[in-house]
């Protein structure tokens, strides 16, 4: 279990700070948070299953829901302490929340179902949140004084979104994948490389080796809007590995991964520009990635835009992130009914 | 216990029922029953569970903090519903600090029979021709005839309870008729799902002797493994595709 940013003493702040404890169970991280005041993280722990998931190269949704099941205790029990809470505080909180969709239904209903159950044990409202509106509060918590409005490239395993981010709350869908999500296409093409999972270290591990401009792979729908497509690319580099044996996976990890970034970045400034955003911040698992948090940061500045680029842990999925997000939510919309349930297709919210 | 029920001078059990295809909530007390109630949801567990344990404490005119223990049904059934009500007694368990009892969905079913004469065999339907089934104090897995072979060898008469007796009821019966054995009693419908008062009934009794009922450690009687189909969008869509029941 891996704790960020660290155990807290004993909480002994302002007793009116209002205090979230969020539920993150969609994918293959059981999670759980503690934020105060929507912004100030006190606890925020992950589990990871990647190992239990690496030898299928993906995940299955069946050893997913079980491992939620089977870490979602541990978990909340060491995020309450961590905050320097226990139990007994349980009714002190604000709320309790949990990402109710999009995701893995198996999983996400562990979450769901266990935050209503103790937001009606302890007599507290229960926020259902979009787990993708949910990415993009996790910079607002590492970054409360970012320039707005902001486009937001929000990509990891299941989306490649661009949103325009006006005010925390408030925000537009600007385009993203027509196919496959960035991160998916890492997943497959480490995957036909025998590089393993998930894809995206192994990829960026194995393009470290590697030369870029080996072989120069598509960069789809460059020019067209700010909608993008990676599975044409995938297509691309088992055509390729095919047609010339004498390739060295690496070589063929870093062109690869030269043409994702080159994608990504390319759009998120066109988005910046269309939208004449003061800043681009990135969000999700694939923002973790080297080189584009390089690319990224390097073309914002010669167009004179700022970044921001959030930790790994605040990249990928996270609880803090939606304890965040639920504070908003409560405060925009209050509390969400002991009815409600999972949506494993849902998509981005409408503000 | 909480001052609430210590006060009061007996334990509140709430038992949570959503391994097979009801959901309901019941409570339990030295008084008998409370409180039950219980809804055929479809896969709408997530979504009917909750409200149901709120209705029992209204109509026990309880708040969550009288309840001194829980009872949970842990399975064999249908693995998201399973977890659907793990979850959630595992939590309140936690939030309250209070012990959690689980029960199997057989053991359930076979003490809704009632005490007879002869075998009561409690049997679930896995699907995938499969299914499991309770006689005493067991808990086996196979195919309906796999149990066939045991009922055979067990005391008439038989009464055969639970989704998986009905669902696979003629099967049965053929087989033992054909074997030169009397027919076995096959129950109803209101023997198809584990009644939630019958585990809240269960539950109370543990709770009674003293049982630890640590909800760490709890885990769901699957019964399967999982079925490794990857869910090649690893992330977050494709929902309808992770469906399993
Ligand atoms: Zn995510």
């Amino acid at each position: 279990m891996h704790c960020w940013p660290g155990p807290f003493d004993r909480w002994g702040g302002p007793a009116m700070a209002e205090l979230v404890l969020a539920l993150e169970t969609s994918c293959d991280e059981t999670a759980a948070a503690v934020v105060a005041d929507g912004r100030h993280v006190r606890s925020s722990v992950v589990s990871s299953q990647v190992d239990l998931h690496a030898r299928f190269g993906g995940v299955v949704p069946e050893i997913a829901g079980r491992a939620h099941l089977e870490h979602l205790l541990p978990v909340i029990d060491e995020a309450l302490a961590s905050a320097g809470l226990n139990r007994a505080d349980g009714p002190r909180l604000a709320a309790v929340a949990a990402t109710c969709g999009p995701g893995l239904i198996g999983s996400l209903l562990v979450g769901v179902s266990a935050a209503k159950a103790l937001a009606l044990a302890w007599g507290v409202p229960y926020v259902a949140v979009n787990h993708l509106e949910g990415h993009l509060f996790a910079s607002l918590l590492e970054a409360p004084d970012l320039e707005h409005p902001a486009v937001v490239l929000l990509v990891s395993g299941g989306h490649t979104l661009l949103v325009r981010l006006d005010a925390p709350g408030r925000y537009a869908l600007l385009g993203g994948t027509v196919d496959d999500a960035a991160g998916e296409a890492f997943d497959k093409v480490a995957r036909y490389l025998g590089l393993g999972y998930p894809g995206g270290p192994a990829i960026e591990a194995a393009a470290r080796r590697g030369d870029p401009a080996a072989v120069a792979f598509p960069r789809p729908m460059l020019d067209e809007g700010l909608s993008c497509s990676f599975s044409g690319l995938k297509t691309a580099v088992v055509t390729t590995v095919r047609a010339r044996p004498e390739l060295t996976t690496e070589d063929v990890a870093a062109s690869f991964q030269a043409a994702v970034v080159d994608v990504l970045v390319h759009k998120a400034l066109a988005a910046a520009r269309a939208v004449g955003a003061r800043s681009i911040c990135l969000a999700g698992g694939v923002g973790a990635n080297g080189p584009l948090r390089a690319r990224l940061k390097e073309a914002a500045a010669a167009a004179g835009l700022a970044t921001y680029l959030p930790s790994r842990a605040m990249c990928t999925d996270n609880a803090a992130m939606i304890a965040a997000c639920a504070f908003a939510r409560l405060e925009r919309s209050g509390a969400s009914p002991l009815d409600s349930g999972a949506e494993p297709s849902m998509g981005f919210p409408t503000t | 216990m909480t001052m609430a029920h210590a006060e009061r001078g007996g334990t509140v059990l709430l038992a949570i029922e959503s391994a097979t295809l009801e959901v309901g909530a019941a409570l339990w007390s030295d008084d008998g029953l409370l409180a039950t109630a219980s809804a055929r949801p479809g896969r709408q567990h997530a979504e009917r569970l909750h409200p149901l344990i709120a209705e029992v404490l209204d109509v026990a005119s309880l708040t969550p903090a009288s309840i001194g223990a829980l009872a949970v049904d842990l399975g064999p059934g249908l693995f998201t519903g399973l977890r659907v009500g793990v979850a959630a007694a595992k939590a309140i368990a936690f939030g309250l600090g209070l012990p959690l009892y689980g029960l199997h969905s057989t053991v359930v079913l076979q003490a809704a029979a009632g005490e007879r004469s002869g075998s009561v065999v409690a049997v679930v339907d896995l699907r995938r021709g499969e299914v499991a089934w309770s006689a005493g104090a067991s808990l086996e897995r196979g195919t309906p005839e796999a149990l066939t072979a045991k009922l055979l060898a067990m005391t008439p008469p038989l009464l055969l309870v639970g989704d998986g007796a009905i669902r696979h009821g003629a099967e049965f019966t053929e087989r033992l008729v054909g074997a030169g054995c009397a027919a076995p009693e096959i129950a109803g419908e209101e023997l198809a799902a584990p009644p939630v008062a019958v585990l809240a009934r269960l539950g109370f009794a543990a709770a009674e002797r003293g049982e630890r009922g640590d909800p760490f450690a709890l885990e769901p009687a699957y019964l399967r493994d999982a079925d490794v189909k990857i869910n090649w969008s690893t992330r977050h869509d494709e929902g309808a595709a992770a469906v399993q029941v």
